[in-house]
């Protein structure tokens, strides 16, 4: 699978990247992009198969994001894993088809659970 | 019908530092394997007794006519302990102030995100999140003097010891 892994923060991208590999998921293509608007093109140009997004970003954020690509009829699936988490942000991310939402800090245990259904 | 202004939930400045404080400690356990816990009360900062403050991260939580600032000051050693440890970096392995910025900030940015999602959810949905900016040197002094009342707790753990810093604004 190629896993595309959106964050404003280096530090976080490599957190993620990490936890992925702790958590059991080996082997993926891992892919990385600054915010939305980057994240966008790279969707286009490297069609990977799951998305894991921030939401707080500068130039787009990861809702903003989500909603961009459903709109361009792209259904990849799509998940949060922010340091926010209030429950009218996981309406908002479900009512936009987001399939998980994984808030910051995050354990391996707790990544494995949450992507367990996406991750082939 | 006249809509009725949504309510309000007030948090003191104690209630948020001890938030906050258990932020931090949550953060650290669950993401870089440290064990912190808070030394001592929590007092108005005093730039005269205070640990020295060589750098740090800080944050906004803005909400209608009022503003919050957290911050994560310490000293350098303290402060890079915390960023390698984040990063799964060896102790001896040289940090940049880059790495050590973004790692202060996420730090910042997860303990914030936390401490919103304990406070009471009507207080939460006021409550937006700035983006984490990083401070060295004199500065640390010079950013906690804009606030009109500064807070300060001591957390500590092995190899680190840091302040956490709540900087209380109002009419902002």
């Amino acid at each position: 699978m190629k896993i595309l892994i959106v964050d404003d923060s280096t530090a976080m991208r490599r957190i993620v990247r990490r936890t992925l590999e702790k958590a059991g998921f080996t082997g993926h293509e891992v892919i990385e992009a600054e915010n939305g608007a980057l994240a966008l093109a790279r969707v286009e140009s490297d069609q990977p198969d799951l998305i894991l997004a921030d939401w707080n970003m500068p130039e787009l954020s990861g809702i903003g994001m989500l909603r961009a690509l459903r709109e361009r009829g792209i259904a990849t699936p799509f998940g949060f894993v922010t340091s926010e988490g209030t429950e009218a942000m996981r309406e908002e991310a479900a009512a936009a088809s987001a399939c998980f939402f994984l808030t910051k800090p995050f354990t391996p245990e707790l990544m494995a659970e949450a992507l367990r259904e996406h991750i082939r | 019908m006249t809509a009725l202004p949504a309510k309000r939930v007030e948090v003191s400045p104690a209630g948020l530092m001890a938030l906050t404080v258990d932020a931090l400690v949550e953060v650290c356990q669950t993401m870089q394997e440290i064990t912190l816990e808070a030394r001592g009360e929590c007092a108005s900062f005093d730039a005269s007794t205070s640990n020295d403050l060589e750098c740090g991260s800080t944050i906004s939580l803005m909400r209608p006519g009022k503003s919050w600032n957290l911050a994560l000051f310490g000293r350098l050693t303290s402060c890079q302990t915390l960023a390698r440890a984040l990063l799964a970096m060896e102790p001896s392995e040289a940090i940049g102030n880059e790495e050590l910025a973004d790692a202060l900030g996420e730090i910042l940015n997860m303990m914030a995100g936390v401490a919103k999602r304990k406070m009471a959810p009507e207080e939460a949905k006021q409550v937006q999140l700035g983006l984490p900016l990083f401070i060295t040197g004199t500065e640390c002094f010079r950013y906690l003097a804009k606030g009109i009342r500064v807070y300060c707790q001591r957390v500590a753990g092995p190899a680190v010891d840091v302040e956490v810093i709540l900087v209380w604004k109002e009419g902002s």
